[in-house]
């Protein structure tokens, strides 16, 4: 499926036929900003959108992202909210979108124009990690547009156990604390294929390829959900007062992954990704 | 280019001239046509006092440049009722005092109003989506007859600055991808789509770009009005188009 640029979040999460082909991408759109945002944002601005480290914000703080080489101020500041994955010395901010979460844990490609010519570029190799150049965000030239999306056709043969979930501050209109989409292939009584990506906990939607593999061939059950948690999680460090973050990520890893394994619902819940939805026999996963 | 935009607000066809290309839908709103019934609250896209619908659809007014909005049709909190008749909305916030100091109240009551696309329930079905648009479009009318001897349709005004923190930039909407990618190939340029993170970077002064090369969906034209060349583009773009797989 492809899908223009110019598409608006809400035309695209309230469209019948990609909603039931990618469920978990159409939750993650319902959980992000508030409806008159979502009615004017559009599909390539999201993957474009900046980090919400109000280091970066506010311009009286020193932040390498927004003038490089000036240092950053999130290191000894509220570091609550930042990664805890991929981060560096210069930059320990995270990627906002929801978005982009089951994106990258579908396989979602990005065809971008430029003056030489079209090419495309998959979305998990899009976002740049900070390095020591955290001023680059993504891997787009300057003169550079992206103009579509695309999902590959397999990516709709996760509908059936699609989920995204999101720890908020607030049930609404707030950005992740940590998120996770989870899409699972069932096959008989075992994991064919499992996807899963996290969201807020790193500069860019993190995929989780060494947990899919923990699942494959496996049955789908809770023990086998929080191995496949501690091995997405494996490689996390704090970077400050956010080692709760990744006790926290596994949770949710797990229990995207029980949501996914319960059966993806008939519509998008009232409460887009909450972490409140009940779960048929499990009160806490 | 020039800054002169033509928009219908509250059913009566307005054309404006810009001297600034910084001025957002609220800032021309309040401060030149007088509509101050839409609010300014936090003006970055987070309270939601500003709401209007822009062609049938609730969004942030403070998120909008006006340029962007051409050939749009705006309804504010003012065009909302007919003459004396409170639309429904408005009547239930006053039979059930849904009010604490006001100020939010317009955005509140438009939010409310305004459709999703394709979200069932509450008046917002398909159905009611067209039962409000052809509300809507009875209450242009409305608007317009009420209107007709003060209203000037037509006429033109001129939109004072309404800077909001951003820095000057040039103003430049391409016809084709090929005209949006050659003018972004000069440094310091920003491409502008639903504008809801780079205005409010820009008006924070986190971005500061020099030149905004606007490829908003609604500074986009429609289709029904759209000359062959731009669906050429827009298929090709996908603008606000889908394609199968």
């Amino acid at each position: 499926m492809r899908i223009g640029a110019l598409v608006r979040n809400a035309d695209l999460a309230h469209d019948r036929d990609f909603a039931r082909r990618f469920p978990a991408v159409a939750e993650a759109l319902l959980s992000g900003a508030s409806a008159q945002l979502r009615n004017a944002a559009t599909v390539g601005g999201n993957l474009l959108q900046r980090t919400r480290c109000p280091y970066f914000y506010d311009t009286a703080s020193a932040c390498n992202k927004r003038t490089p080489g000036a240092g950053c101020d999130a290191q000894h500041g509220e570091t609550r909210l930042n990664a805890v994955l991929g981060w560096s010395e210069s930059c320990i901010a995270t990627n906002p979108s929801d978005f982009c979460v089951p994106l990258v844990a579908l396989d979602a490609m990005v065809e971008i124009e430029g003056r030489t010519g079209r090419r495309d570029v998959p979305l998990e190799s899009f976002h740049r990690l900070p390095g020591d150049a955290p001023e680059r965000d993504t891997v787009l030239e300057s003169d550079e547009l992206i103009v579509a999306l695309r999902l590959p056709a397999e990516a709709a043969g996760f509908a059936a156990h699609a989920r995204y979930l999101k720890v908020r501050d607030r049930t609404s209109y707030a950005f992740a604390v940590v998120s996770a989409a989870a899409a699972l292939r069932i096959e008989g009584s075992r994991i064919a294929e499992a996807r899963i990506a996290l969201g807020g906990v790193a500069l860019k939607p993190w995929r989780a390829r060494a947990a899919e593999a923990a699942l494959a061939g496996v049955a789908p059950d809770k023990p086998a959900f929080r191995r496949a948690a501690e091995a997405a999680l494996a490689d996390a460090k704090p970077s400050g007062d956010n080692a709760f973050k990744i006790e926290l990520a596994k949770r949710i890893v797990t229990r995207a992954l029980l949501l996914a394994a319960a059966g993806t619902p008939e519509r998008v819940p009232a409460l887009p990704a909450s972490p409140f939805a009940t779960l048929p026999g499990v009160l806490h996963a | 280019m020039s800054l002169s935009i033509s928009l219908t607000v509250n059913g009566l066809a307005r054309r404006i001239e810009l001297d600034d290309p910084r001025v957002t839908l609220l800032d021309l709103l309040r401060e030149r046509l007088e509509l101050t019934g839409t609010k300014k609250g936090c003006d970055r896209g987070q309270c939601g006092a500003c709401t209007v619908l822009i062609d049938g659809r609730r969004m942030n007014s403070c998120l909008a440049l006006a340029l962007s909005q051409d050939g749009a049709d705006i309804l504010t909190i003012e065009g909302l009722a007919e003459g004396d008749a409170l639309h429904p909305v408005q009547a239930a916030f006053i039979a059930h005092d849904g009010f604490q100091c006001g100020f939010c109240t317009p955005g509140q009551i438009m939010s409310a109003v305004g459709p999703d696309p394709g979200v069932p329930g509450r008046g917002r079905s398909r159905a009611g989506a067209r039962r409000h648009e052809r509300q809507s479009l009875s209450l242009r009318r409305l608007c317009r007859d009420h209107r007709s001897g003060a209203g000037r349709p037509g006429q033109a005004c001129h939109g004072r600055a309404g800077a909001g923190g951003m820095k000057m930039f040039d103003y430049i909407r391409p016809a084709t991808i090929a005209e949006a990618v050659a003018a972004a190939a000069t440094p310091g340029t920003a491409y502008l789509a639903g504008g809801t993170n780079l205005l409010d970077l820009m008006k924070g002064g986190v971005a500061r770009p020099e030149r905004i090369v606007d490829i908003t969906p609604a500074a986009r034209p429609r289709p029904d009005r759209t000359p062959a060349r731009w669906r050429r583009a827009d298929r090709r773009a996908g603008a606000q188009c889908r394609s199968g797989p």
